[in-house]
């Protein structure tokens, strides 16, 4: 220490560091550079007790020096080691060491804090400071501490109460170079330290300075990682503090700080453990007790003793938690340090006779794990059973793996060659086994000490055995579960093994308590293997089984194999497609046509008379009428009596002409066929068998009459190909037909059939009779011919067995048959036909289009073989397809004929006389446009039916019948749906025969542009459609075409509610509200009524009125200050109290003011501002604005003599409008002694809320010009006057 | 001006004619619920657009002259491809009653539309959605304009006020409102932009200057009660001229400076409805109640 260390403003050491300075500035290379010492000095990374450090000491509060010993002798040349404690929030946490030279010639300020490089100088900050003029002059030598540059916090100034020589070792010249620096700091090396300085060395005289060279040494590489030692630590008796002890006043030995107790309020994070976990203890014991020894560490604040959460039972396993208890005078007993004591002293405990383990536990985890581990061994205990069944996997150094039954010991390692009763190597691996004991335990009494209760250690199994050597045991055995001690398989063993447990059983093994589990009839859960004869049985029958099932399933093979043997995949592929096809088709039939009029001509009513008269007791009519329409799975709805009314929707068509299939519609079965191809794939299997036996099939009164069946079918016995069938609920119609006719053929069956002739005929003649033109009739007939015939069928498909697919014989049997059927029928219906056309009602109108396509169909039958193939499927299907052609037919020319009348109105003045029908397909129709498109249509499809014919399907395709739909709307597209062919335009042409030809220009592009306009407003629909293209919502057509045409008139306030969205919607509450209060309403009106009276009477509440009165005493004070304008101040006060609202549209008026927020009753919201009037201007002024066509009055009557008018001029407040059950009241108060209009608040208003207050016009209850009332409230009155 | 071309093809009162931007194009729509468009010189029928389930009230071309957007009492508003006479897929629903009066932005892509459920309604044309709606009138709005530059839109109705909206943020910036305030039934910006030309019906057509809020002229001569007459402004060797229909079958032409009428053009048979002048030529078009459109050129000679 020198004197100049203290004391560097005296001259002396002033002009020793001038010298110095200027001997550094001479030799700028000598001096160590700034680089060096920055890099020197390095933050080391906090350690614990470093941590524990605190450097007091601020900047500003000077500096302590910590004196280092230099083994220099010149003490002037030693600088001290500035430690300046910068008082950083993080002191404590880093420390920042100063790495002394290796000489000690140079020291380096060692600076503290987070910040490393304080005591660094920065060249500019040097150069800055280091005028030689100033330093002398500061009583402190001001050296400055800057940061470099990379640290980017600013550098500091800091007194530095140092030696001139540690001013030079420091200061580093101006031009150190910068970029070495910054280079350095990536770099393995980190700088260089100057070893020795000839500049520093006081004993050489300048000329030898010169001469020598600095010696540096490069730092930074050798121990990159390693942070470098304290140098301090070289300094004896450093960390006693004993260094520097006179002089130093830092506190140089780690300082350990205590730490801080927990304090809920203000630290962070769970506080230490208040809770402790008990274990050991036997489970049984009452928490009393448990509590009784705990309570006495501190006061309990919740005890809870574990328990299984699924049986309830107990674990053994508590926790308590401590509270804190205030003693009254005392510093208070924390829960803390209650649990501490408690750990502390609880363990080792006794409980009963079971020592407790207690364990501190903070958040309860250890409570957890512990009641897991028991609960875990409980568990797995009752777990292996199970695993028994699987092996056990091999020990790594056991013998052979436990397969062998009783082999109680082959657990036992070879190598352990004492007996059983010597004690094993103790840490022989082998002793803890890895597959769990208990399974390969079978019949051996075993006692089990869980691994909870004593460690399992391989060591432990010595002293475990020593332990109990009084017991003749056979052997330990341990896994990570526990221990077991086994022991014979014998009488004796299970005693000894039950001695043992009475003896032992929790008795302590050192620190730790045998909690035993004795098991003296071996592993509960090991099951014995069942009898031999047991064995043998069981086999025998699985065998059984198995056989049973193989036998099953080659048959299935073989007659899988049959089947693909004299099956053409491609038939039967199209046959897949047919069935679908046919039950899709026969599902709609029964469900829209068949269902409804088979019950209806069921209905036994009907039928007796006829029957009686005919004298045919047919064995089903007579049953059949009592039975009720069963539906398929399929159709569930449609067979329920409501349907009756829908088959006239659904109408079968019987395509025809000459060229043309019925084409539109066969997509539509290709189409729902191909939805449901993964079925199809399915159903085959099932379907597949039957084929060969068709006699099982019933017809189709089977699936509509379920219950009809116990007498019909005693022959065909309940086969399971036969269950198997009805499953199948929906069986195809044509092909029932088809099989069953062919049946007929084959078998010659001619009784049978002689009979559904017969029956046929009975029909026919029946029908005949009751004819009259009914069509209902017809159709009532149609439908028990067909169930007529089907039951003629179902006979024959009963003996039927195998057919062939087809047989010409049988064909031309049901050609025949058919065209009689339907020579009938037309015979019959052209006889209505020739009237009807005459007449040219509606109504028979269905029956002459039915008739002709009749006609057709019969020719075609008789005619093309295409067709005739089509044309199959029996008589069932025929009817069944006659009859909704029938019934879709009435719908059609209907609505064929509103069409057409629309058309006319429509185009009445554009009609030019109808042309002749020339063409193959005229255009005779208002809607020419049909033309163009259909021939299109039919030849675009044409080709895909056909291939279908070729097949090889055609035997039985069905004929396409139409649905016609009588809801599509009867639009071009709804034609051309309608329209499938010739005929059905030839039919068209007839009824709109003399209608006036429109003059269209060119037809197609009209129809295509109608088409296109129809699509554009229904967003891209095409085709038929079910509703009427129309303008949604409310629309009232004007008269002249448009709204510009129309002229402006005015619109009435009840037509404006009907669009005007806003109004609407009130007006929808209203109806609602009305609607929900119609019983009810007088109550709610005299409730409103009430509410308004009261709030009206306790209106001025007594807050206000303070409030009020504070508000004047207020106004008056600031009055007699300013003594401004009165009229502003009181505008002010109603300013003030003025509530925020705004006007925006509302649903009783054009506009209306709205509450920006929740209003209390009575408070003010708002002043009706406006100029105020003598009564004779407002007259006028009234006059004016009617004339004017201001509708609306913004006229307010104060008094007798005044008016506001706020129609120019006023406020917002003008728009509150009426309404009968206002929310607002208006009042007329003197302030100032003028009177003011004034709005409040009747009730809370809520935000948003319409204000309203009640007009109190007069009541004008004969006059015109009443004033209709929109206010939608509950109790409106409907009129403002 | 002298008759020139009598168009006739409506099968109903025509309601609005315009002619396109480029000045090609004359579109005229009806109460037939179709919109034809002609050629403005030749008066060949190029299109007919057909479409609307109702009549049509009022068309606008698009700037660009490619899209014509209709307005009809079946609340839709429908663009139309020009070249193609089709019309675009996606009306634009919102309006709650008739669509009376529609104006594309300078720029294309809005569209304003005023409508008999007194909204005003701006759309963005590429979406066919409501940008914004203007809570404006009480009464059936009879006219909507977007001044040149498209950041302002006036709006005028039954209620007799015209209010000056401005295009982005929907707010009012100006009521204009005479005092007597009968109905407006049109209103459109001059070509400059500073002016307001407001029809209303008690048979005067105001011009105001919206910026002072005041009437600066009104025209008279022509009669107008009942019916929402549009006119528009055109230019004349000494001037600008303001050209409106009538009810009785008139046209009346005025000088927008002096409000003398400079020429009176009679040929309709009714009401004249729409009035158009064509942008750079010598032109004008008219369509009428009677289901006419015609079109009047200046005289060369």
């Amino acid at each position: 220490m020198s004197f100049a260390d203290f004391f560097p403003a005296a001259p002396k050491a002033a002009k020793r560091a001038a010298e110095e300075r200027q001997r550094a500035r001479g030799k700028p290379t000598d001096i160590l550079s700034a680089t060096s010492v920055s890099a020197g000095v390095i933050v080391r990374p906090s350690g614990s007790e470093d941590s524990q450090i605190s450097r007091p000491g601020g900047v500003t509060s000077g500096s302590i020096i910590e004196q280092a010993v230099t083994g220099q002798e010149d003490s002037e040349s030693v600088p001290g080691d500035l430690l300046n404690g910068v008082g950083s929030a993080s002191s404590h946490a880093s420390t920042v060491s100063s790495v002394f030279s290796a000489n000690n010639q140079l020291s380096i300020i060692s600076n503290a804090g987070a910040i490393s490089n304080l005591h660094n100088l920065t060249p500019l900050t040097n150069t800055e400071s280091s005028p030689p003029g100033k330093a002398p002059s500061s009583p402190q030598f001001k050296s400055t501490y800057g940061h470099t540059p990379t640290d980017g916090s600013p550098g500091f100034v800091e007194p530095l109460p140092d030696s001139d020589a540690m001013v030079a070792n420091a200061m580093t010249p101006a031009h150190t170079p910068l970029e070495s620096r910054l280079s350095a700091r990536p770099a393995g090396v980190k700088g260089s330290i100057a070893t020795y300085d000839p500049e520093l060395d006081p004993k050489l005289n300048s000329k030898q300075k010169r001469k020598l060279k600095a010696v540096y040494r490069e730092f930074g590489e050798e121990d990159d990682d390693l942070p470098p030692k304290d140098p301090r630590l070289a300094i004896p008796h450093y960390t006693k503090g004993a260094a520097n002890k006179p002089k130093c006043k830092l506190r140089t030995a780690p300082y350990i700080l205590k730490a801080f107790p927990f304090d809920s309020a203000t630290s962070v994070g769970p506080g230490p453990p208040t809770q402790v976990v008990v274990t050991g203890f036997n489970p049984l014991t009452p928490v009393s007790h448990i509590n009784a020894l705990f309570s006495s560490f501190g006061e309990i604040a919740e005890t809870s003793n574990k328990t299984d959460p699924i049986s309830g039972s107990l674990l053994g396993v508590c926790s308590i938690r401590y509270k804190d208890r205030i003693v009254r005078g005392a510093a208070p007993q924390l829960a803390i340090d209650a649990a501490r004591r408690a750990e502390k002293g609880g363990t080792g405990q006794r409980i009963g006779t079971y020592t407790v383990r207690v364990e501190r536990d903070r958040e309860g985890r250890r409570c957890r794990r512990a009641v897991e581990a028991v609960l875990h061994r409980l568990r797995g205990e009752e777990k292996k059973p199970e695993e028994k069944e699987t092996p056990p996997q091999t020990v790594p150094n056991s013998a052979p793996p436990p397969t062998a039954p009783k082999g109680p010991s082959v657990k036992v390692a070879p190598k352990i060659p004492e007996g059983p009763k010597n004690t094993s190597r103790p840490g022989f691996p082998s002793l803890v086994e890895e597959s769990p004991i208990l399974n390969q335990l079978k019949r051996e009494p075993y006692i089990f000490i869980a691994h909870c209760y004593v460690p399992v250690l391989s060591t432990t199994v010595s002293h475990l055995k020593k332990r109990l050597k009084a017991f003749d045991w056979k052997e330990v055995r341990l896994d990570k579960t526990g221990y077991y001690v086994i022991f014979d398989n014998s009488r004796r063993g299970e005693d000894e093994a039950l001695r043992c447990y009475k003896a032992c059983h929790m008795t302590p093994l050192f620190t730790y308590i045998m909690n035993m589990e004795c098991q003296q009839y071996g592993n509960p859960s090991y099951e014995r293997s069942p009898s031999p004869g047991q064995v043998e049985a069981e086999k025998r029958d699985k065998a059984e089984r198995e056989r049973r099932r193989v036998e099953y399933e080659q048959e299935i093979e073989i007659q899988k194999k049959q089947r693909a043997s004299d099956l053409d995949p491609v038939r039967e592929a199209a046959d897949i497609v047919r069935r679908e096809l046919i039950e899709k088709l026969l599902s709609d039939i029964k469900s829209r046509i068949a269902g409804p009029a088979l019950f209806n001509y069921l209905d036994p009513d009907r039928h007796v008379d006829k029957r009686r008269r005919l004298g045919i007791s047919d064995p089903y009519d007579t049953r059949r009428p009592t039975i009720h329409i069963e539906r398929t799975d399929e159709s569930p709805l449609a067979g329920t009596p409501d349907s009756r009314a829908d088959p006239m929707a659904a109408g079968q068509r019987r395509p025809l002409g000459s060229s043309t299939l019925n084409i539109t519609a066969l997509p539509r079965i290709r189409k729902g066929a191909g939805t449901k191809q993964g079925i199809v794939g399915f159903a085959d299997e099932r379907r597949k068998r039957p084929v060969p036996r068709k006699a099982d099939i019933r017809p189709l009164h089977h699936r509509l009459h379920q219950f009809y069946d116990e007498e019909d079918s005693e022959d065909e016995q309940r086969t399971p190909m036969t269950r198997d069938t009805e499953e199948q609920e929906s069986r195809p119609l044509s092909r029932m037909s088809t099989t069953s006719a062919e049946s007929e053929d084959e078998n010659a069956k001619v009784p049978v059939k002689d009979r559904t002739e017969e029956d046929l005929e009975s029909r026919w003649g029946g029908e005949d009779e009751g004819e009259d033109g009914q069509a209902t009739t017809f159709i009532h007939s149609d439908a028990y011919r067909d169930e007529t015939v089907d039951a003629s069928i179902e006979e024959l498909a009963r003996e039927a067995n195998m057919l062939p697919l087809s047989s010409k014989k049988r064909k031309r049997l049901l050609k025949e048959l058919e065209a009689r059927k339907k020579q009938r029928e037309d015979d019959k219906l052209f006889g209505i036909e020739r009237e009807d056309i005459e007449t040219f009602e509606a109504a028979p109108i269905n029956i002459e289009i039915e008739v002709p396509g009749e006609e057709q169909e019969v020719k075609a039958e008789a005619e093309t073989p295409v067709e005739d193939l089509g044309e199959l499927p029996d008589a069932t299907e025929a009817t069944a397809k006659t009859k909704p052609k029938k019934k879709g037919a009435k719908p059609k020319k209907k609505s064929k004929k509103q069409l057409f009348e629309e058309r006319e109105l429509k185009k009445a003045q554009e009609r030019a006389l109808l042309e002749d029908i020339q063409e193959e397909q005229p255009a005779e129709e208002i809607e020419e446009e049909p033309q163009p498109e259909e021939e299109i249509e039919p030849e675009a499809e044409v080709e895909p039916p056909r291939a279908e014919v070729e097949w090889g399907v055609s035997s039985d395709v069905p004929r396409r019948t139409v649905e016609d739909d009588e809801s599509i709307i009867l639009d071009l597209d709804g034609w051309q749906h309608l329209i499938k062919d010739n005929e059905d335009l030839h039919f068209l042409q007839d009824v709109l025969k003399d209608e006036p030809e429109a003059d269209l220009g060119h037809a197609a592009a009209w129809a295509w542009k109608q088409k296109e306009i129809k699509a554009l407003n229904r967003g891209g629909e095409r085709g038929p459609v079910r509703s009427k293209t129309m303008i949604e919502g409310y629309y009232v057509p004007n008269a002249s075409g448009s709204a510009r045409t129309e002229g402006t008139k005015k619109i009435l306030e009840s037509e404006k509610s009907k669009y005007l969205p806003h109004r609407i919607r009130v007006q929808k509450a209203r109806e609602e509200r009305e609607a929900q209060a119609k019983n009810e309403t007088q109550s709610v009106v005299d409730a409103a009524k009430l509410a308004a009276a009261k709030s009206i009477s306790g209106s001025s509440s007594r807050s206000n009125r303070a409030n009020n009165r504070r508000l004047v005493a207020d106004i008056n004070a600031q009055k007699q200050v300013i003594s401004g304008d009165a009229d502003v101040l009181r505008f002010n006060q109603l300013k003030k109290r003025k509530k925020p609202v705004k006007f925006a549209r509302s649903a009783i008026h054009n506009w209306g003011l709205y509450a920006m927020e929740n209003i209390s009753a009575n408070d003010m919201i708002i002043e009706y501002v406006g100029e105020k009037v003598r009564q004779q201007v407002a007259d006028m002024r009234e006059r004016r604005y009617l004339k004017s066509g201001i509708g609306s009055s913004y006229l307010f009557r104060i008094d007798e003599t005044t008016v506001i008018d706020a129609t120019k001029r006023g406020g917002i407040a003008r728009f509150i409008n009426h309404s009968c059950t206002p929310n607002c009241t208006a009042k007329i108060i003197k302030v100032e002694g003028s009177k003011r209009i004034v709005i409040y608040a009747l009730r809370d208003i809520a935000q948003n809320e319409e204000l309203t207050y009640d007009y109190k016009f007069e009541r004008e209850f004969d006059s015109d010009d009443r004033i209709p009332c929109l206010c939608g409230s509950s109790g409106c009155k409907g009129f403002l006057n | 001006y002298k008759p020139k071309l009598i168009l006739r093809g409506h099968k109903r009162g025509v309601s609005a004619v315009r002619f396109s931007p480029d000045g090609n194009w004359i579109a005229s729509c009806s109460a037939d619920s179709t919109i034809k468009i002609w050629d403005a010189r030749s008066g060949k029928l190029a299109h007919t657009l057909e479409g609307h389930l109702a009549g049509i009230s009022t068309i606008s071309w698009s700037p660009d002259s490619k899209l014509i957007a209709s307005g009809s009492d079946d609340k839709s508003i429908r663009l139309w491809d020009v070249a193609t006479g089709k019309a675009y897929p996606v009306p634009f629903l919102g309006h709650h009653n008739y669509v009376y009066s529609l104006a594309f932005s300078p720029k294309g892509n809005m569209l304003v539309s005023g409508s008999y459920d007194e909204a005003v309604f701006l759309w963005d044309v590429r979406t066919a959605r409501v940008l914004r709606s203007l809570p404006a009138h009480s009464d059936p709005v009879g006219g909507v304009d977007f001044i040149r530059d498209g950041t302002m839109v006036v709006s005028c109705a039954g209620d007799g006020l015209i209010r000056i909206w401005d295009t982005g943020t929907g707010q009012c910036l100006r009521t204009l409102v005479h005092e007597d305030n009968p109905p407006v039934v049109s209103v459109r910006f001059s070509p400059n932009g500073k002016f307001v030309l407001a029809w209303t019906l008690d048979s005067c057509v105001r011009l105001w200057n919206y910026v002072e809020g005041r009437c600066v002229k009104t025209y008279q001569g022509h009669k107008n009660s009942k019916y929402s007459i549009t006119g528009a402004f055109g230019v004349y060797d000494s001037g600008a001229f303001a050209v409106s229909g009538s009810e009785d079958g008139d046209m009346v032409v005025w000088d927008v400076t002096s409000k003398a009428v400079l020429q009176r053009l009679s040929g309709h048979d009714g009401v004249v409805l729409g009035v158009d002048t064509h942008p750079t030529e010598r032109m004008i078009v008219s369509g009428g109640l009677d289901g006419t459109v015609r079109i009047w050129r200046e005289d060369e000679a």
